[in-house]
């Protein structure tokens, strides 16, 4: 089991001191934003009541909504594709995209949960992150720490260490502004290479077939919009009803992802197209010809159906109660699970499948709880997988 | 349970504990009566400290040992087939009876009556905790049978882990009240920076009354409190620690070196950590060095 591997680790995580000043930095800046974006827009915890009430409604309505999203993505001219785990997942979109050289990837858990980088890697494919926290994490062979901020666990020494040592052609600086141009220029090219885009989507509208992705970099628009082609990894558990339900989900994941507006919304709801000669549609006027959505379940429909789990998949993925929990302050991502990190990394642990040992750790102090626009109260969750653990259920 | 891989030895100890004393650690900790130097009359409301705060020093003890000697699993070992209570020593055990003598003295100032168990049962946080739910119903049965035995018909609790097992976990036919609710209109002067324990304050919503003395708030305060990291003391001692000291900084950056809380493991690890922390209730206690 991890946690006993892990037991020894603990020392030396807690020793880390590049560790502990990225994370102290994080943390302190995430809560500074966090308390003036709030005072900005108090409405905020009025809509994430709304937003609770939609998201366990869908919960509850799982199948159905995909399929509704499913026949409106299809009448938009998307092509849809359901996997019923990562293995599954894996080779869906490996058959939607064997025949690319290059491919540009935006941020998105749901890959990350497939693997899908480093199996598209394995057959021989150039799989690049764009969003700059992953690609760090790529540039390091490391893993992401944090699931809004995956080089949250990095000072900014270690990362240009790290760059100045694998990108030959560009050499970055100390300062932060140069960081991000080196990787800009580095990167720029990879965009227009590419024959596809890889992403994943924060939520969906099933009445029209829309998925929103919500980026700040510019990164997603990019690889979404220049390739040919645009794969979704999308978890089953994030598609909504309507679109203003959508919009309502993803003011919420951004607001308390620290965000008081981001940069970009992409809403993307069929491929690219034009009507402008003689009103005759063609596909594939700037942006991608060709759309897929490959919806994930990997364990999400049966956790619906568990009186614990089922909590879990409210979740919006905003990283607050990472930022907040007291083991994560301590040990970032190296708590939870093997992909998801924390106590509701560890969650979804269970629900994707994997080892949920480190349930061990958790406080059940419900800290998490305070700050989760969803009041998920991850100890109850890991109170449960204890028991289920102990008693090998 | 026995196939259980994890923390192996530490959770097996913890569960034969449970059948040799009654609770986590294997030892016969002192009766509230004892403590309060009174018999137990024959009062239908019983002031219950669960054995929370007569456990901790020896807690408290036995994490100084892992401290210096390593491994809570090799004092195990060595330990597993003596008895605990005569080898371990309990550290600064005045910091958490006087809470229990505190409260005493709370509820005589608020004119309730009040009895005491002479054979108290354990709480069963722990076990609750761990998910090692085979003894929480076991342990319920034996809080059952006591409070029947007793005729009791209220409690009084003073540890917010025994509160919220009581009030939330198990299911008994008696009144459940925190002594914080009943002695919130009593006042003191004593001036220290407060820490919520979680439970009170997340899980039982007790906040304001806890504020009966000088309090001085830190940042990350009443519903928004911070764990001091106590609850995972026994299995992951170090990072526990860190934790408090954390925690602990963060308290006495409000001003103040003196820090106040209002449960035993929260007392427990800030004193581990090096703190100069005490029991809100304490402050009752009339004992010269609680000021
Ligand atoms: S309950 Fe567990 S996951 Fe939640 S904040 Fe506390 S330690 Fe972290
Ligand atoms: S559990 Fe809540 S706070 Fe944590 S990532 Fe999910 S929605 Fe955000």
């Amino acid at each position: 089991m991890r946690i006993e591997e892990f037991k020894n680790e603990i020392k030396k995580i807690l020793q880390d001191k590049n560790l502990a000043i990225a994370l102290s930095r994080a943390i302190s800046s995430y809560r500074i934003n966090r308390a003036k974006i709030m005072d900005k827009f108090p409405n905020t915890y009025k809509l994430v009541e709304e937003v609770r009430r939609i998201k366990e409604d869908s919960v509850e309505r799982i199948q159905e909504l995909v399929e509704t999203a499913t026949e409106n993505m299809v009448e938009n001219g998307i092509d849809v594709h359901f996997a019923k785990d990562a293995e599954e997942g894996r080779k869906i979109a490996y058959k939607l995209l064997s025949d690319c050289n290059c491919i540009v990837k935006a941020k998105s858990m749901t890959c990350e949960e497939i693997r899908l980088r480093e199996f598209l890697e394995s057959k021989g494919i150039e799989v690049w992150e764009t969003d700059l926290g992953e690609f760090i994490v790529q540039m390091l062979n490391d893993k992401p720490m944090h699931i809004i901020t995956p080089a949250i666990h990095l000072p900014r020494e270690t990362i240009v260490k790290a760059l100045n040592d694998k990108m030959d052609c560009v050499k970055a600086s100390n300062n932060i502004q140069e960081i991000v141009k080196a990787v800009k220029s580095y990167l720029r090219n990879k965009f227009f290479e590419a024959d596809a885009g890889i992403s994943g989507a924060n939520v969906v509208a099933a009445e029209t077939g829309s998925m929103i992705i919500i980026e700040n970099e510019g990164n997603a628009r990019l690889a979404t919009g220049l390739p040919e082609k645009h794969v979704a990894i999308i978890g089953v558990e994030k598609i909504v009803p309507t679109l203003s339900d959508a919009i309502k989900v993803a003011e919420v994941t951004w607001r308390f992802a620290g965000y008081a507006v981001p940069s970009y919304l992409n809403i993307i709801s069929s491929p690219s197209k034009t009507g402008d000669i003689e009103k005759i549609i063609v596909k594939g006027a700037h942006g991608p010809k060709d759309l897929h959505v490959v919806f994930l379940d990997n364990g999400r429909i049966k956790a619906s159906q568990d009186e614990y789990l089922k909590e879990a998949l409210l979740c919006l993925r905003c990283g607050s109660c990472m930022y907040e929990c007291p083991i994560y302050q301590k040990l970032s991502g190296h708590w939870g699970g093997e992909v998801y990190t924390g106590g509701i990394g560890i969650a979804w642990t269970a629900i994707t499948g994997g080892d949920v040992s480190m349930a061990f750790l958790c406080l059940l102090c419900s800290r998490c709880a305070e700050v989760c626009p969803m009041k998920i109260d991850s100890s109850k969750i890991l109170r449960e997988l204890r028991k289920k653990i102990l008693y090998k259920k | 349970m026995t196939s259980v891989k994890i923390e192996l030895q530490a959770l097996r100890i913890i569960e034969k504990n449970f059948y040799r004393s009654g609770n986590p650690l294997g030892i016969k900790t002192k009766s509230p009566a004892e403590i309060l130097g009174i018999s137990r009359n024959e009062c239908r409301t019983i002031l219950y400290t669960g054995q929370s705060y007569q456990l901790m020093p020896y807690v408290l003890r036995i994490l100084s040992i892992i401290d210096k000697f390593g491994k809570l699993e090799k004092l195990a070992n060595l330990f597993s087939n003596l008895n605990f209570s005569k080898l371990i020593i309990p550290k600064m055990e005045n910091r958490f009876y006087s809470a229990i003598r505190g409260a005493a003295n709370a509820l005589k100032n608020a004119k309730i009556d009040f009895g005491v168990l002479l054979n108290e049962p354990y709480d069963g946080s722990l076990y609750y905790d761990l998910g090692m739910d085979h003894i929480v119903d076991e342990n319920e049965k034996i809080i059952r049978s006591e409070f029947e035995k007793n005729k009791v018909e209220r409690i009084i609790t003073i540890s917010p882990h025994s509160c919220y097992m009581l009030k939330k976990v198990y299911s008994l036919d008696v009144e459940v009240i925190h002594i914080y609710e009943l002695i919130s209109n009593i006042k003191c002067n004593k001036k220290a920076v407060i820490h919520d324990p979680c439970i009170l304050a997340r899980k039982l919503g007790i906040v304001t009354q806890l504020r009966i003395f000088n309090a001085v708030e830190p940042e990350n305060t009443g519903k928004n409190t911070l764990c001091c990291g106590g609850p995972i003391e026994i299995l992951f001692p170090q990072l526990s620690l860190q934790i408090a000291k954390s925690r602990g900084n963060e308290l006495i950056s409000a001003g103040l070196n003196k820090i106040a809380t209002a449960c035993p493991v929260c007392l427990m690890n800030f004193l581990r950590a090096g703190f100069d922390a005490r029991d809100i209730l304490s402050f009752f206690s009339g004992d010269a060095n609680e000021d």
